[in-house]
């Protein structure tokens, strides 16, 4: 029977999480009277539950900055405050408001809503220098987004046929599909914590999702899982680990360091496949360029899928380019070489906010890996000091159902704000948004346009 | 609603000025207290008393201090603020109709939201319109605009199986013009009103009592300034307030002359009059601040357990040599004397001298005798009271002349036969009481006197001056002037004054002596929200929600925590009608800038 794909939600609270943006302070001069109550609709002010008649303090983390009680308060005796635990997270990149807004997606799973409205720049770098294009913005409003005009989400991971040669003889490449274009890493900045872990890969394997793991961290308890582990490796360690992990996995990554010998990969590459016909092979690297063997590699159908890495605030670790940057260059040189459909592009790093999966797709990637923003779900504060034994949320404490029901809520909030933006921009399927740069504007090049004709004389 | 239980009874019968609670108990009693929601309420309660042989007190806001509703039969209490609508305004006529328990403070509060304003009003603004007119009658911008009766156009009278409605030009009229209520009751009152004047008060400093007086006698004769209100402030007055005030911004120790003009085209002819005159000028604060004041008359009661003296209309000539006498008087028997005048009209003031005393001391005794001296003095200088109640009785003969008497004491007979209308006072004599009242004020002649009998008396009473060292308890404190009642919200649902700051602090000075509280009264006090508006207006400036604490936690420890009844309170509050109009209406009240005010 054919079933739509759904995402249940459920809320699931954390107390670390109940830093607000602004802080409402009730003076002493307050009455009492609880007018506050009546017009505040998220439950910020109540009256105390020992002594009704008088008011409890507010609770600033439900507050959506509507001002509605401090304008009308018959005393005046209500102010909002900036917040300063608030300030002091995150950092320049993983901002605090994006971390309060994954916070709220992963409490609840609902798209956020900012009641005073977007008051920031209207441009920045990185993702903020592309826009998305909304012209059809009416759609959603018409029948929801999640009404009878189904929008697809899955992707493909794997080679695409370019054209059928031999109808009687088809031999169907290596792929398959997953369900939302987003894929989780389970070692968000470096961490190899079991109960992270767990929870990473439960929600991938309920998501219908894949979940890159390291070979070195797997455990018996992770058996179940197996569909949805991205095994990553190094050469070193798929040479140490025995092949019945391998055979079982759907996708099998091995990371390039700097200076690797393609002879190895080579051999290794064949072991795979001796071992695992049916795996994708991914090529993880950190470099922004990429050679002609390496290309070869794909044209051969010895590999499948390019996982390129940048740093959590999106930066490439070579070249400094941002990531959407990075990923476009390469989708125009594999369109330009026609070969795009070869391969499968997947980008990871400074995937912060739903808006950025839409928009490295833009930029041409099959689908985004999420990290950083994983952890933040579970309530990472992005300090700077990252060891289990030191935070200060003690994350690694979380309950695993918790934290997976959080994960699964945020990405439940990004895959609707995906639907929003697709639908708002009349597609139907995110397969066709890959590479769709028509759909977007990008700063730098409008920026270009308008003045070229001035400054490159 | 009927409110019969002992404590309620004394809430509501309190006044400003208390018996000593000797001579309360002499007196016959009052069996409870009613409170009428309309006219047919009234005729209810008057049918009532006539088959009980009870008679009838009408009471507004109970501040007047002149004993007007001290019982002297025995009687109901009738609570008229319950008939406190605004029936009808007319913007273009410039009147309004309103039912006789109103409040000034509630109708300047709904006035000023309709861009009007009031031509006089009384310093105790907490008092009702009814009332106001019953009693005293002049107040704020009396100068200018006269006794509040010249601003009623017409009022309703209610007495038993009869309404009538009485122009300003009736001749019954003056029947109902300060006789506190012995003629029947007023229902409704149609006032004049204005739309608001930008005014400005001017205080001015002088260096002796002569000097003030001098400069009001030339701002008398004086045709091209034309002043709205006149106060004279002694310097011993002054030397009250600042008591309210930091001692670096305090009052010197000066005569004050506060003068309010609506006209200010007159202001230099003013300046020059005070330049001509030696005056000083004060800092704007600190006439702010004693403008501000006019609602606070009693504000010094925080130090003192009791404020005694009188209230005189006195021709503003004489008032120089009245306060030179009074002063000397109280420097014989070691009172902190201190005189206040608003001047009525070119010719006449309302005089109040006010000393502290102390109703545990004996010396509180003597001080009552005192304060009848006081108004004996005011008559060698042709003064009258300016209230008759019970305190002034004796002097009734200065108030009216024989014929007038006779004529006020006829029409009673007429109108109220069977005598029901808070009976025993001026036109109803109960002789016993007369002549008791007489022989008190006799012998307080001799203490004005200063005859060499008394001399023993004024080295006792120097002795105990009265003067009270540190602050009061609130429950000692509290003048019981009901600005409380109007700002509360648990009275604007509960109506009844005993849930207010004054009636839980009469509550607690209760329990003090007797520890038998009917289980109903203990959980009212439960129903606070605890919004500090009641601090924020109180005259005495107590410090009342730690004290609201102390007192449910001892009411808990006795009766429980009504848990139920505050559920019920808060919901029954929220949803009531008038409850947000409320709300909004004193922004201004209670703000910072009030608070910093009163603390300069």
């Amino acid at each position: 029977m054919y079933k739509r794909y759904h995402i249940d939600t459920s809320p699931a609270k954390l107390a670390s999480t109940n830093i607000g943006t602004f802080r409402i302070i009730r003076d002493e001069n307050c009455l009492n009277c609880g007018r506050c109550i009546s017009l505040c609709i998220y439950d910020v002010h109540e009256r105390d539950r020992n002594d009704p008649r008088k008011m409890s303090d507010p609770l600033s983390p439900c507050c959506k900055n509507c001002f509605s009680c401090i304008q009308n308060c018959p005393q005046q005796a209500l102010k909002m405050i900036r917040n300063e635990e608030f300030e002091k997270l995150g950092n320049t990149y993983w901002t605090p408001q994006i971390i309060q807004t994954i916070w709220n997606e992963a409490e609840e799973g609902e798209i956020p809503v900012y009641g005073a409205g977007y008051r920031g720049p209207f441009k920045g770098t990185g993702f903020d220098a592309i826009w998305t294009d909304m012209s059809e913005i009416v759609r959603p409003t018409r029948d929801g987004i999640h009404g009878r005009e189904y929008i697809a989400t899955s992707v493909d991971l794997g080679r695409k046929l370019p054209w059928i040669q031999n109808f009687e003889n088809l031999i169907l490449p290596n792929s398959f599909e997953i369900q939302i274009p987003m894929l989780l890493d389970t070692h968000p900045l470096g961490l190899n914590c079991n109960t992270i872990i767990l929870a990473i890969l439960k929600a991938a394997h309920q998501l219908g999702t894949l979940a890159f793991l390291d070979i070195k961290n797997y455990m018996d308890e992770l058996k179940p899982y197996l569909r949805s582990i991205a095994l990553r490796c190094s050469f070193e360690e798929l040479s140490q680990h025995d092949s019945a992990l391998l055979k079982k996995v759907r996708l099998i990554e091995i990371v390039l360091s700097q200076k690797f010998s393609h002879a190895k990969l080579e051999q290794t590459l064949k072991h795979l496949k001796e071992h695992n016909p049916a795996a994708l092979i991914s090529l993880g690297t950190t470099d922004s360029y990429i050679t002609e063997e390496i290309l070869k590699y794909f044209h051969e159908e010895r590999a499948d899928v390019l996982h390129l890495y940048a740093d959590s605030s999106g930066k490439s670790f070579e070249g400094n380019l941002f990531i959407s940057d990075l990923i476009r260059q390469f989708h125009v040189q594999f369109v330009q070489n026609g070969n795009r459909d070869e391969i499968t592009i997947i980008g990871t790093g400074g995937i912060a906010a739903a808006e950025h999966v839409p928009k490295i797709i833009i930029c041409g990637a099959d689908a985004a890996v999420l990290d950083l923003s994983l952890l933040v779900a579970m309530g990472c504060r992005v300090c700077k000091v990252c060891e289990t034994e030191h935070c200060p949320v003690e994350i690694d404490r979380l309950e695993p159902e918790l934290a997976k029901q959080r994960i699964i809520n945020m990405i439940c909030a990004w895959r609707d704000q995906l639907l929003e933006i697709l639908s708002a921009m009349g597609i139907r399927d995110v397969r066709r948004l890959r590479g769709e740069v028509g759909r977007a504007m990008f700063y730098e090049e409008i920026e270009k346009e308008s003045f070229e004709f001035i400054f490159d004389k | 609603m009927i409110l019969d239980t002992d404590l309620e009874v004394n809430l509501y019968a309190k006044e400003t000025v208390e018996l000593p609670s000797i001579l309360k108990k002499l007196l016959p009693k009052i069996q409870s207290v009613y409170q009428p929601e309309n006219i047919q309420d009234l005729q209810d309660v008057f049918s009532y008393a006539r088959r009980n042989k009870l008679s009838i007190i009408p009471r507004g806001a109970g501040t007047s201090g002149m004993g007007g509703i001290t019982p002297l039969k025995k009687s109901i209490l009738t609570d008229l603020s319950h008939l406190n609508r605004i029936l009808h305004y007319d913007k273009k006529k410039k009147t309004i109709l309103v039912e006789s328990g109103l409040r000034w403070w509630e109708l300047k509060r709904f006035l000023k939201k309709h861009s009007l304003d009031l031509y006089t009003y009384p310093t105790s603004l907490f008092s009702t319109v009814g009332g106001w007119l019953a009693t005293g009658g002049c107040g704020v911008n009396s100068f200018k605009y006269g006794h509040i009766s010249n601003l009623v156009d017409s009022i309703e009278v209610v007495s038993p199986n009869k309404n009538k409605k009485l122009s300003r030009e009736n001749p019954e009229f003056k029947y109902f013009v300060g006789t506190e209520g012995q003629m029947g009751i007023v229902s409704k009152i149609e006032l004049k009103i204005r739309e608001p004047v930008r005014s400005k008060p001017y205080l001015i400093f002088f260096n002796t009592n002569k000097e003030a007086t001098a400069f009001l006698k030339e701002l008398m004769r004086s045709t091209d300034i034309q002043p709205i209100h006149i106060a004279y402030f002694d310097r011993n007055r002054l030397e009250h307030k600042n008591l309210l005030l930091n001692p670096k911004v305090s009052f010197p120790r000066l005569e004050g002359v506060l003068l309010v003009l609506e006209e200010f085209s007159t202001e230099k002819s003013l300046l020059n009059l005070i330049e001509k005159k030696r005056g000083i000028l004060a800092e704007d604060y600190l006439t702010a601040f004693l403008w501000n004041e006019r609602f606070f008359p009693f504000s010094i009661r925080r130090f003192h357990p009791s404020i005694l003296g009188s209230e005189i209309i006195l021709p503003s000539e004489n008032l120089e040599y009245f306060v030179t006498s009074t002063r000397k008087f109280a420097d014989n028997y070691g009172l902190s004397l201190s005189t206040e005048a608003t001047l009525i009209n070119k010719n006449e003031a309302v005089v109040f001298s006010l000393f502290p005393s102390h109703p545990k001391k004996i010396s509180h005794f003597f001080h009552l005798f005192l304060s009848y001296s006081l108004s004996h003095i005011a008559s060698k200088y042709k003064g009258k009271p300016y209230g008759i109640g019970i305190w002034n009785l004796p002097l009734l003969n200065k108030v009216f002349s024989q014929k007038n008497l006779r004529d006020y004491i006829n029409y009673k007979k007429e109108e109220d036969p069977l005598n029901v209308f808070n009976p025993a006072k001026s036109f109803s004599g109960d002789l016993k009481i007369k002549y008791a009242l007489r022989l008190a004020y006799l012998m307080s002649t001799l203490f004005s006197n200063s005859s060499s009998l008394f001399k023993p008396f004024s080295k006792i009473l120097n002795n105990h001056p009265g003067k009270m060292n540190g602050n009061l308890s609130a429950e000692e404190a509290c003048a019981n002037c009901g600005a409380c009642t109007v700002v509360c919200p648990a009275y604007l649902v509960n109506r009844n004054e005993i849930i207010t700051a004054k009636g839980k602090l009469l509550l607690l000075k209760h329990l003090k002596f007797s520890s038998r509280l009917p289980k109903v009264l203990a959980e009212k006090a439960f129903l606070c929200l605890h919004c500090h508006l009641c601090e924020h207006v109180c005259q005495s400036k107590l410090e009342l929600i730690p004290v609201w604490e102390k007192l449910e936690t001892l009411l808990e420890s006795k009766f429980g925590r009504p848990k139920e009844k505050i559920d019920e309170f808060i919901k029954l509050f929220e949803a009531h009608p008038e409850y947000d109009q409320f709300l909004d209406s004193f922004g201004n009240f209670s703000n910072n800038d009030f608070k910093d005010k009163h603390n300069v």
